[in-house]
């Protein structure tokens, strides 16, 4: 297939990821471009979605690397299978053989972790490298240097090229900004929670059950939620889904204050927030924005 | 692509950096590519594409937008743009004028170049009174003569770069006029970053909550992470290593290596809320309830005259310092909340009675815990005037925080490991 934009944007259609131009420029050109692709935004924004969404329109693996703090080149990269290596050594040493270092310095040996995957992979696939911001900055540096020339060095096997450039995804959730070096090799995508309508969109696609009455009123009600300056932890796209798919399981045909009491706490993960909405003027001002007579953001 | 695409890019890449965005080289040639991409009848397309490629942050798109606006209007709304610039550059010509007529000495004009002229313009009008209090006082003083003007222009000249040197990045001349023009003030939350914490109004609370549980986190974290670290590969655990391959005759089967530990000190939370920290009021409370709301691990006392444990109430404000009370009994009766792994974040502007005294005891607090990050929200201009500030940073590493751009600065220039930069 040739890559246009209006292709991805069929394919992103076809697999029910919702989204505007504003995202899909971005993923266009990365993949155009063959440049990494940075996704910054909110937790629960659709980043990590994003990159699976891309490996199924590509139709390819989807090859995963979760950052965590203490993430290191062992774990991303690779390991030489140090127990099996003994093993080859030992049963050469009882058989009266000799064991040369090629030997068990082979590839057989070599314990693949995703980076290393994502380029021997001898395919095109997505790389997603997902939370990047928790890693320290040491393992950042590394990163970029892999990144820029999708090639790495094993001291025993020498350099190991990508055959096939793969497409890479990082996210981040912004706990810590990542290094202008970083940036600057990536195409950057900021993914801000969606508006109303948008949000209605998704609600339509991935929960078709639920009535258009229940699946406005839901949208509007997280927008209100999330434009109050006190909560602390604003709802994501997968917690107003399952709120969407909650009312529905209980046969709820609309967002009256009851239902919202009920099931607040699908939305609102933090007990400020809960104690915030079930007092009385946020409680009805929740129900009203609901019905669309609240203020809420366009 | 041709010569005109490419000029009207620079220029645009230009605009971008005078209101504070930083795209680079690599930025530009990306966006000159992703232009012949995209479909340049498409205007949402356009802006997508030089989004994504020279703006690398979501301050920098929300510059980038409002740039992107102006820079490609239409004609009638550019030609209403640029005349809205023109008016507002004649009232800074004024205002530059109206400077220099007014900063004299003795009758004459100092001579200040055009920076120095446009800075007083921006001055608030009690600073700009007391800078022209302060020349017509020289100028009526004993045996002062116009040989005394070069020294006069030099003192003034001083408090103007002092007060430039204050201004956020991205608020030079030409990002302000610009910045206004499209409507941004150059980035509201650029302003609300470099204001100081006495000067907060109701309708910044919301913001400046959200902002300051941000860097309430990452210092949190960063003040949680180890920096030091021996070995980059994993180390061998001998012992474990030894006892685990016991079952394998021997043959070192089993490698056990010691875990990367990550260190996760306990945080103290020490807060003056005396009758000389109450302008910062707000600050305090709320950097203590952005700590508690991240942090789990965090002991928070409060002081004036005594010593209490728990966050401030807010009829608790108000009362004489005493940090070597204080610091006596979080050392007597809090002595379990002290240990190796302790970080002490103080929060005072070290105004207190027996100073030396405090001195002593803040000694004795280092030895046993971690480190002590002093944030004192008075300017480090003042730090001199202050009696005990030295003997205190004797035994902490005491960081001037008064708006959250400097609490942004302490947290990524890793206070715990390094000094913060002037």
């Amino acid at each position: 297939m040739e890559l246009t934009l209006d292709w991805l944007r069929r394919a992103f259609q076809a697999e029910g990821y919702v989204c505007g131009d504003e995202l899909l420029v971005p993923v266009y050109l990365a993949l155009a471009l063959q440049k990494p692709l940075l996704v910054e935004g909110a937790p629960g924004v659709g980043k990590t979605e994003l990159a699976k969404t891309l490996a199924r329109c590509l139709d390819t693996r989807l090859i995963r690397l979760q950052c965590y703090e203490g993430l290191d080149e062992n774990k991303a990269f690779y390991e030489w299978n140090y127990q099996r290596q003994l093993i080859r050594i030992q049963l050469a040493g009882a058989q009266g053989g000799a064991v040369v270092e090629e030997d068990v310095f082979s590839p057989d040996y070599l314990l693949e972790r995703p980076l290393l995957q994502a380029i021997r992979a001898g395919e095109r696939v997505v790389l997603l490298i997902d939370e990047v911001d928790r890693t320290d900055e040491e393992f950042e540096a590394f990163l970029f240097e892999v990144l820029s020339d999708f090639q790495v060095s094993i001291p025993e096997l020498g350099t190991v090229r990508a055959q096939a450039i793969p497409v890479v995804v990082l996210t981040s959730n912004r706990a810590r900004d990542l290094s202008d070096a970083l940036k600057r090799r990536c195409v950057y995508l900021f993914i801000d929670y969606p508006s109303v309508q948008r949000e209605l969109s998704i609600v339509r696609t991935r929960l078709p059950g639920a009535g258009e009455q229940l699946a406005r009123q839901v949208a509007l009600a997280v927008s209100h939620i999330r434009s109050h300056p006190e909560v602390q932890k604003k709802p994501s796209i997968a917690e107003t889904l399952d709120w969407a798919a909650a009312l529905v399981r209980l046969g709820r045909g609309e967002l009256d204050p009851d239902a919202i009491d009920r099931t607040l706490n699908l939305v609102l993960k933090s007990h400020d927030d809960l104690r915030l909405f079930r007092v009385e003027p946020q409680r009805n001002a929740l129900s009203a924005a609901a019905r669309g007579e609240g203020l809420t953001r366009p | 692509m041709n010569d005109h695409v490419i000029h009207s890019l620079a220029r645009f890449t230009a605009l971008l950096r005078a209101l504070g965005a930083r795209p680079g080289a690599a930025e530009f040639l990306d966006a000159l590519q992703a232009l012949s991409l995209v479909e340049w009848e498409s205007r949402r397309e356009v802006q997508s594409a030089l989004r994504s490629t020279l703006a690398k942050g979501p301050a920098d798109a929300a510059r980038f937008d409002r740039a992107f606006d102006f820079f490609f209007a239409s004609g009638a709304r550019r030609e209403e743009q640029l005349k809205t610039l023109e008016v507002r550059e004649q009232a800074e010509q004024a205002a530059r004028e109206k400077a220099r007529r007014e900063l004299v000495f003795q009758g004459k004009p100092l001579g200040l170049s055009t920076s120095d002229s446009a800075t007083y313009a921006a001055l608030r009008p009690e600073d700009r009174i007391r800078l022209n209090e302060f020349l017509e006082r020289t100028s009526n003083g004993l045996n002062v003569d116009q040989r005394f003007l070069p020294v006069a222009q030099k003192i003034i000249e001083g408090y103007l770069e002092r007060w430039r040197r204050q201004l956020p990045p991205g608020s030079s001349r030409t990002s302000r006029v610009l910045g206004e023009l499209l409507g941004s003030g150059a980035g509201q939350g650029g302003e609300l970053l470099e204001r100081d914490f006495r000067l907060l109004g109701e309708e910044d609370l919301p913001q400046f909550r959200l902002a300051l549980r941000v860097l309430a986190r990452r210092l949190a974290s960063r003040v949680s992470r180890r920096y030091r670290r021996s070995q980059h590969k994993r180390i061998l655990d001998f012992r474990r290593t030894a006892r685990s391959n016991l079952r394998y005759g021997g043959a070192m089967f089993d490698l056990r290596h010691r875990a990367r530990r990550l260190d996760r000190p306990d945080i103290l939370l020490l807060c003056d809320v005396s009758g000389s920290m109450l302008p910062y009021a707000e600050f305090v409370s709320q950097f203590i309830r952005g700590l508690h709301d991240v942090v789990s691990r965090v002991h928070t006392f409060t002081f004036a005259d005594e010593l209490e444990k728990g966050p401030v109430g807010n009829g608790r404000w108000g009362g004489g310092t005493n940090l070597a009370r204080a610091l006596d009994q979080l050392l007597a009766v809090y002595d379990a909340c002290l240990n190796p792994r302790t970080c002490v974040i103080l929060v005072s502007d070290t105004k207190t009675l027996h100073g030396q005294d405090a001195a002593a005891n803040l000694q004795l607090l280092a030895r046993r815990v971690r480190k002590i990050l002093w944030l004192n929200p008075l300017p480090k201009e003042q730090w001199q005037r202050l009696p005990h500030q030295a003997a205190f940073s004797r035994y902490c590493t005491m960081a001037e925080c008064n708006n959250l751009s400097q609490l942004e600065c302490i947290v990524k220039n890793r206070v715990f490991g390094s000094p913060c930069p002037p």
